[in-house]
């Protein structure tokens, strides 16, 4: 395995302050705009008056539902603005247009808005009672607050529950949190002589064309997408940056001035989509040599007040629930409830990281209860080759036996170590498994389309709208081209993503950039060679290796650039498209059963904590995270996702939690939202393993999510091998850590 | 007010309210985007610069506070086209992701090294803990620091 890697093509310009992030741009005549938010979880709008904004030198002009120009809301989706009824706080009800961002700041803060506060349902459970308080979209037909309900039905829990030894219940919740990306959502809307152009950062260019062409009442040719450098996304940038360039827009097709809108880091936390909070009920029968005979679970996940990607998250999260782990009998049911809070979208691993929290806890319970090892009774249940999964899905490619194995021989639980006077600390483990891209019950279709094109003086560029978030994946999609080309890396370049140009390569989302879009890659450049062949006349086996295309025995024929000029000199195009289409996977909702995901990866990971009774506070000493990801591209950046991933998911064990007062959220700014710091992380092993090739030409398995899922249970594990107190809420903040530390103690 | 400040090491003379902030200052009248706005309540680091020899948040220095002062951004770490070590060791390391928080980080982890040649891992540390990154989990960028920190000596 070469560790070594190569230095990505994006970075010289981010070292150096040049790179152009959203907000970076400025435009001839440009305008700023600042939106207004409605400050109640739901509310009637009565009147929206402007005339004391409009006082404020620069304001331009005040723009509310009725001024955008296409379709404002969909159903159950996010308004581009409020216009009868705000649902949740922060929603914005109108546009401050002005000539520089601090008067439309000022205009914003003087718009009047008369609102008639109406009754609210916050508690997801209250919003599924058989009587709910508030029934959120009864206009659309709804008769209750179901955003939606997944379950996965296999054999027969109560039978397997009969057989049992020992039956154990638990309920774990999990918290609301957000994609807290550094770079503010933002975008840039320039009028065009027909149609518009929007630079903004996002995950899914085509997405994003398709809605600002909704929202703006344009045909999807007249609208153009352009990424400047993107400053994170962690599953945002997607639903929240449609909102922000349809508001954008707006002001500029109405004015004929470009405009921006750069949310501020308070309107980020108030009105940007979150991660779903979920309660899960476990019930789980087993025997007492460790058998896992049954598992039954219930979940209830809040949504908020809008649609948005709540499927996909509950669907992955209902299919991963049961675990890595071969039951026979397995009953999940996870619904999600509309409430009037701020609405929850796909962050970084969609339900994985929830239902891995409530899993491996659960399997840690079960092992105290049975007085096993944890690893021993991980390894009792897991799913092996050809195993038969919850979906009824036959596996292959599974490699978790071998992810624990090396957990083992590099994180031994048992390792003792040296604990300092009034601490306690120990070490917890857990694993997991992961379905590969959207899976069957996403509404997109899993494929992704790239052309390569070379050029006359031998350089070649790809077009691809897979998105360069900071993951890397733009210069692994230049090394995979420049592979099969035989060409340096420095000769291959992935051209800025702009929808003029690229083809629709999907979603940056479901650790799927590499995969599909780097297999779009490699079907492009093979086509490519072999049009390049056609220059090499008369000559059989022609390999392309260091910028040369040579006979099979080495001898060079001719470069690569003399191959491009000759085809280009007879007429022939000398570029060639590549259209990655997923393998097939299919859902049965009747049944509840069917083939989920075309691959799964497994990974597994250990926490060393320490704790002080005293304050409650919890030191993760040692945090060492290994996940199978196939064939590896470049190792450095594999362990940078890992890495980056788990320091992530340290955030949502320990301290990140968006709370609210009566359906206002608390948290404003990172004040009060605590990310992780450099002084937060101690040691952190990220080990990307290379034991099964994924079931795609290059092998490879995504690396951008499953890091996000493991940190959690791994750490309320150990916890509970130090105190004996186990944790089920998240994050586990001070308060929580002493209460259960002192119940431990009664 | 008529304010004049040294900027990567040139003059600089202009006519400024004093309440202005020093990001504001940089990016909207300098149209120098290099340093970063995120969360505007210097908590971030995202816009960290030096001011004489100090890292500062650039959102809550005000323009009134310059005069005469020193002032380093990340555009002015680089020299005729070539990366500094520090900058070389972020790009070794790889220690860039998305790269947003990079010019803060690089700038705090500058002040350190100014002050302190042959810091230790702690100290790092501590000297990023107002720099957040979302991306990284901060072990490279902690190595490239401390790259940086030994070729310096070398």
């Amino acid at each position: 395995m070469d560790q070594k890697g190569f230095i990505r093509a994006d970075v010289r310009e981010k070292v150096t302050g040049e790179a152009r992030y959203g907000d970076d741009l400025v435009f001839s005549r440009m305008l700023y705009a600042r939106a207004v938010h409605c400050p109640h979880p739901r509310a009637r709008i009565l009147k929206i008056d402007g005339k004391k904004a409009m006082e404020i030198p620069g304001v331009v002009g005040i723009y509310t539902a009725g001024d955008v120009p296409g379709l404002n809301q969909g159903p159950q989706d996010k308004p581009m603005l409020a216009s009868e009824i705000a649902n949740s706080a922060g929603d914005g009800v109108a546009v401050v247009a002005a000539e520089t961002q601090e008067a439309a700041d000022r205009g914003a803060a003087l718009v009047e808005v008369a609102y008639e506060p109406l009754p609210a349902v916050l508690d997801p459970e209250e919003a599924l009672a058989s009587r709910p308080p508030v029934v959120l979209y009864q206009e659309d037909g709804l008769t209750d607050n179901v955003a939606c309900r997944h379950r996965v039905v296999k054999g027969d829990v109560e039978k397997g529950f009969r057989e049992a030894e020992v039956i154990l219940e638990r309920t774990y919740r999990t918290q609301r949190i957000q994609h807290s990306a550094i770079e503010a959502d933002t975008a840039v809307a320039v009028p065009e002589k027909d149609g518009i152009t929007v630079y903004c950062p996002c995950k899914f260019p085509y997405h994003i064309k398709a809605r600002v062409a909704q929202g703006c009442g344009l045909a999807q040719n007249q609208v153009r997408i352009v990424q400047p450098a993107i400053g994170g996304s962690f599953g945002g940038k997607d639903i929240d940056i449609v909102v922000i360039a349809v508001r954008a827009a707006t002001v500029a097709l109405r004015t004929g001035r470009p405009c921006k809108m750069t949310w501020s880091r308070e309107e980020c936390m108030q009105e940007g989509s979150k991660r779903h909070p979920f309660r899960l009920t476990y019930r789980v029968g087993a025997m007492r040599d460790g058998r896992i005979t049954a598992i039954k679970i219930d979940g209830v996940a809040d949504a908020g007040a809008y649609r948005s990607r709540s499927l996909a998250t509950i669907w992955r999260a209902a299919v991963e629930a049961a675990g890595p782990y071969e039951i026979p009998n397995v009953e999940t049911d996870i619904r999600a409830a509309f409430t009037n809070n701020v609405y929850s979208d796909a962050v970084r691993g969609f339900g994985s990281p929830q239902v891995d929290f409530a899993s491996e806890s659960l399997i840690d319970e079960l092992a105290r209860e049975l007085n096993m090892d944890p690893l021993a009774l991980r390894r009792r249940n897991i799913v092996h080759e050809g195993s038969v999964n919850a979906t009824g899905q036959v596996l292959t490619g599974v490699s978790i036996d071998r992810c624990l194995d090396r957990l083992e021989e590099l994180f031994p639980l048992g390792e003792p170590s040296v604990t300092p006077e009034g601490k306690l600390r120990a070490r917890g483990i857990a694993c997991l498994h992961r379905g590969e891209s959207y899976g069957a019950a996403a509404r997109d279709a899993d494929v992704a389309g790239t052309d390569v094109r070379a050029f006359a003086d031998g350089s070649v560029g790809i077009y691809t709208s897979i998105s360069e978030v900071g993951q890397g994946t733009h210069t692994a999609m230049a090394k995979i081209c420049a592979d099969v080309l035989g060409l340096p890396l420095e000769q291959v370049r992935v051209c800025p993503v702009d929808t003029a140009f690229v083809p629709d390569s999907g979603a940056t989302a479901g650790s799927r950039g590499t995969i599909s879009g780097g297999n779009a890659v490699r079907i492009a450049a093979e086509s490519l060679r072999d049009i390049l062949r056609g220059a090499a006349e008369g000559e059989e086996d022609v390999i392309f290796q260091d910028g040369w295309l040579c006979r099979k025995d080495g001898r060079r024929l001719m470069t690569f650039r003399e191959a491009v000029q000759i085809c280009q000199s007879r007429g022939v195009r000398t570029d060639a498209a590549g259209q990655w289409v997923a393998p097939r996977t299919g859902w049965d909702f009747e049944k509840h059963q069917g083939k989920t995901y075309y691959s799964f990866s497994y990974g597994a990971a250990g926490a060393e904590v320490e704790i002080d009774p005293v304050t409650g506070k919890v030191e993760v000493l040692d945090l060492l995270c290994l996940h199978d990801i196939g064939k590896i591209v470049n190792y450095p950046e594999a362990c940078g996702q890992i890495a980056g991933g788990v320091a992530m998911a340290l955030g949502y064990t320990l301290t990140e939690e968006l709370e609210s007062r009566d359906g206002v959220l608390k948290n404003k700014n990172f004040d009060t939202y605590l990310l992780p710091t450099a002084m937060d992380i101690h040691r952190l092993r990220a080990i990307p393993l290379e034991e099964t090739a994924a079931e795609n030409p290059l092998g490879v398995h995504g690396v951008g999510e499953a890091s996000t899922a493991l940190v959690a249970p791994a750490v309320a594990n150990a916890i509970a091998r130090a105190s004996g107190a186990r944790l089920r809420t998240l994050p586990f903040s001070l308060e929580r850590v002493r209460s259960a530390l002192e119940k431990e103690e009664r | 007010m008529k304010l004049e400040f040294i900027l990567n090491d040139k003059p600089v003379s202009l006519e400024v309210e004093p309440d202005m902030t020093l990001l504001d200052l940089l990016r909207e009248r300098l149209q120098m985007t290099g340093t970063k706005r995120s969360c505007g309540v210097g908590e971030c680091g995202a816009c960290t610069v030096i001011v004489d020899g100090e890292p500062v948040n650039a959102c809550l220095y005000l323009a009134g506070q310059l005069p005469g002062r020193w002032v380093y951004t990340v555009e002015g770490l680089s020299k005729d086209g070539k990366l500094s070590a520090l900058q070389q060791a972020f790009l070794d390391h790889h220690a860039v992701q998305c790269g947003f928080c990079t010019p803060g980080m690089l700038m705090s982890a500058k002040a350190l090294l100014l002050k302190n040649p042959h810091p230790t891992e702690a100290e790092i540390r501590r000297a990023l803990s107002g720099n957040l990154c979302r991306c990284t989990g901060y072990e490279a960028i902690v190595e490239a620091v401390g790259a940086a920190a030994e070729r310096g000596s070398s």
